[in-house]
């Protein structure tokens, strides 16, 4: 059995029974069997000294117990981890940075708490999914969308908090927060935003409240327990249209990105858009093959890949007329920059079937599905960067990671990006993941540390880092000798003196755990 | 599902243990129904959006793609999962499919699913 960092076992085994009290015998979850479920399955570091295994799960189901948990772990200075449903994959999943963490498991809190069609918001609990959430719309009828695909299981709070992306009109999910309630290291609770009044009206509708704006504090943080909290919904648009572009040569990357920007800027093409490889009959998003990342991955040994052409999904919205002049003002500006560039495009209209929707539709129209399933299974680790959405920046990057491939015999030709905030974009690039040979994953996590090194020396960092790298990936954000870093970890030990909550989560250790690492 | 109580999944399974040798009782044979319309629900509240019918669900896609027919696809028409192998799929990464953690789906409900994906399993 494996007992946190400093404690005896007699001490884990009080504290064991402390939280048996709280949350009931059958929710806290020791053996080998259970615990072994809070392994990541995609991790990279599975089976290595640095795998943080757990030493046991809590799963508490209402803010009070939450509250209670962490009282426990600070009795005990037990390092803790949460998750929400724990689908982070290529990111970590449920891994944790410190092995003998006892993981809060917060999959229990899944309650829908509201649901108003009229002001089109939620308010939701960290357990609940887009699966759940997309169901019980369903079930009462509501003319709302949420923006749900990746897979669907994955928890609505918790995907906006490590700030996920969508396809639909919500694809900036971090900004579609609005009031949390927060549970602090300590185990003292509050509420932002407008919720901070007790009496508030309007915490799912006005973000802010008075003072310094804080929710950002709590997104890909360490610094609380968001255990409740609004997310504003879409009014179902009455007409859309689900549109694929596609062009075959490779080069016409620079202008599907140079031509995307003013139009997602103008706010013609509103939704997130995904630009990925792409084939004639081969569907990166689709679940037509066993391993659809094969025909673009440039196996080891290969000095000239075949070039694939480029797709994008795009989305329009509104009435008929709307609809029909967003359209062709795209179909115009595209046709004009990419001679021959060919659109498939279907029209839906109110009331939605979703069962006669295809899957350009559906990510359209942001119903939670697995689509992105087959992707991340083979994608192995994500290395994610921000870059300015111009298409010259993207070959710039292309050419980056190409070279540190090229170090390794690979080659690296392009994968997925998205663009959910008009001014910039992200590259996703996957770095091999084995579950049966520990050398491709050392070899990968060596890559992946140099791809986030030459790409800060070029001004490109990373939105989200996967757990193995955090420390690497935050180091990056060097300003003034990683000023922000340094900021971070004073909000982490005023809130977290002891050191108990998800510590290194992005890099941010307590301040016991630093002096343990200096 | 979530209302149903840890304590009654385990008695019902219980009772449908005992079916197997008092099948000719009412009771049991209302307890068995009640047992798979349990486990049905678990299946459609837990496993229906990757495992329903139709090829744009993921699991029975791949669970196509693997079998080619030799099974059926859908697992809900399946005669030959055991308990042990449902178990170990539900646990542990598979296919493609992440393990299910305990607060997912709880041991009592696992049971419950699993008298439900077995039931046609001697017909």
């Amino acid at each position: 059995m494996i007992i946190p960092p400093g404690l005896t076992a007699s001490d884990f085994k009080e504290a064991i029974n402390d939280f048996r009290k709280v949350v009931g015998d059958e929710w806290v979850f020791t053996s080998d069997e259970h615990v072994a479920t809070y392994r990541d399955d995609y991790s990279i570091l599975r089976g290595t000294e640095q795998e943080s295994l757990p030493s046991a799960a809590v799963a508490p189901d209402s803010t009070e117990k939450v509250q209670q948990v962490m009282r426990i772990a600070n009795k005990y200075q037990i390092p803790t981890w949460v998750i929400s449903s724990g689908k982070n994959f290529a990111y970590g999943g449920p891994e944790s940075r410190v092995r003998g963490t006892v993981v809060v498991d917060l999959k229990r809190m899944n309650k829908i708490i509201e649901i108003d069609e009229k002001r089109a918001y939620a308010i939701v609990e960290p357990g609940v999914s887009q699966h759940d959430l997309w169901l019980e719309i369903q079930k009462r009828g509501l003319k709302l969308w949420i923006d749900g695909p990746a897979p669907a299981y994955s928890s609505i709070i918790a995907n906006a908090l490590e700030r996920g992306v969508g396809y639909g009109l919500a694809s900036t999910r971090v900004d579609q927060i609005c009031g949390m309630e927060v549970v602090l290291p300590t185990g003292d609770v509050m509420r932002t935003g407008m919720g901070a009044m007790s009496t508030a009206k309007t915490s799912a509708q006005y973000p802010y409240g008075l003072g310094p704006y804080v929710d950002g504090m709590f997104s890909q943080s360490n610094f609380g327990i968001v255990t409740q909290m609004g997310v504003w919904l879409i009014p179902e648009s009455p007409v859309f249209e689900a549109t694929q572009m596609h062009s075959s040569k490779y080069d016409d990357i620079v202008p599907m990105i140079d031509t995307l920007y003013p139009l997602r800027l103008q706010g013609v093409i509103r939704n997130g858009v995904s630009l990925h490889p792409y084939k004639p009959g081969i569907d990166l998003w689709k679940l037509d093959l066993e391993d659809p990342l094969a025909p673009f991955r440039a196996s080891a040994g290969t000095s000239k890949p075949k070039l694939p052409g480029w797709g994008g999904r795009l989305g329009f919205y509104g009435t008929a007329k709307v609809v029909d002049a967003l359209l062709e003002q795209t179909k115009d500006e595209y046709s004009s920059a990419i001679p021959g560039i060919e659109f498939d495009s279907k029209r839906y209209s109110q009331p939605y079937d979703p069962s006669k929707m295809d899957s350009v539709a559906k990510m359209a129209a942001g119903i939670p599905s697995f689509q992105a399933l087959p992707v991340w299974d083979h994608s192995g680790m994500n290395v994610s960067m921000v870059f300015p959405t111009e298409g010259s920046e993207y070959f710039k990057l292309l050419g980056i990671i190409d070279g540190v491939f090229k170090k390794y015999g690979r080659r690296y030709i392009g994968g997925a990006i998205h663009n959910h905030v008009a001014r910039s974009t992200i590259a996703l690039m996957g770095v091999p993941v084995s579950r049966t040979d520990p050398k491709v994953n050392t070899q990968s996590i060596e890559m992946a540390s140099q791809m986030i090194d030459e790409c800060a020396k070029q001004g490109y960092g990373e939105y989200r880092a996967p757990l193995a790298l955090m420390d690497h990936a935050s180091k990056a954000y060097d300003f003034n000798n990683n000023a922000l870093l340094r900021f971070n970890e004073t909000i982490k030990d005023a809130l977290d003196p002891n050191g108990i909550f998800s510590p290194g989560k992005n890099g941010v250790w307590p301040k016991r755990m630093r002096e343990d690492k200096a | 599902m979530n209302k149903l109580s840890s304590a009654m999944l385990l008695c019902t399974v219980w009772l449908l243990g005992a079916c197997a040798t008092a099948a000719d009782s009412d009771t049991s044979s209302a307890s068995k129904q009640d047992i798979l319309a349990q486990g049905k629900e678990i299946f459609t509240v837990k496993c229906e959006y990757c495992h329903g019918n139709g090829m744009q669900k993921g699991g029975t896609f791949r669970l196509g793609l693997r079998y080619k027919g030799e099974v059926p696809a859908l697992l809900q028409e399946r005669t030959d999962l055991t308990p042990a192998y449902i178990k170990q799929i539900v646990r542990n990464w598979s296919m493609g499919m992440a393990a299910m953690r305990p607060s997912e789906i709880s041991d009592p409900e696992l049971d419950v699913l699993i008298a439900y994906l077995t039931r046609n399993n001697n017909n």
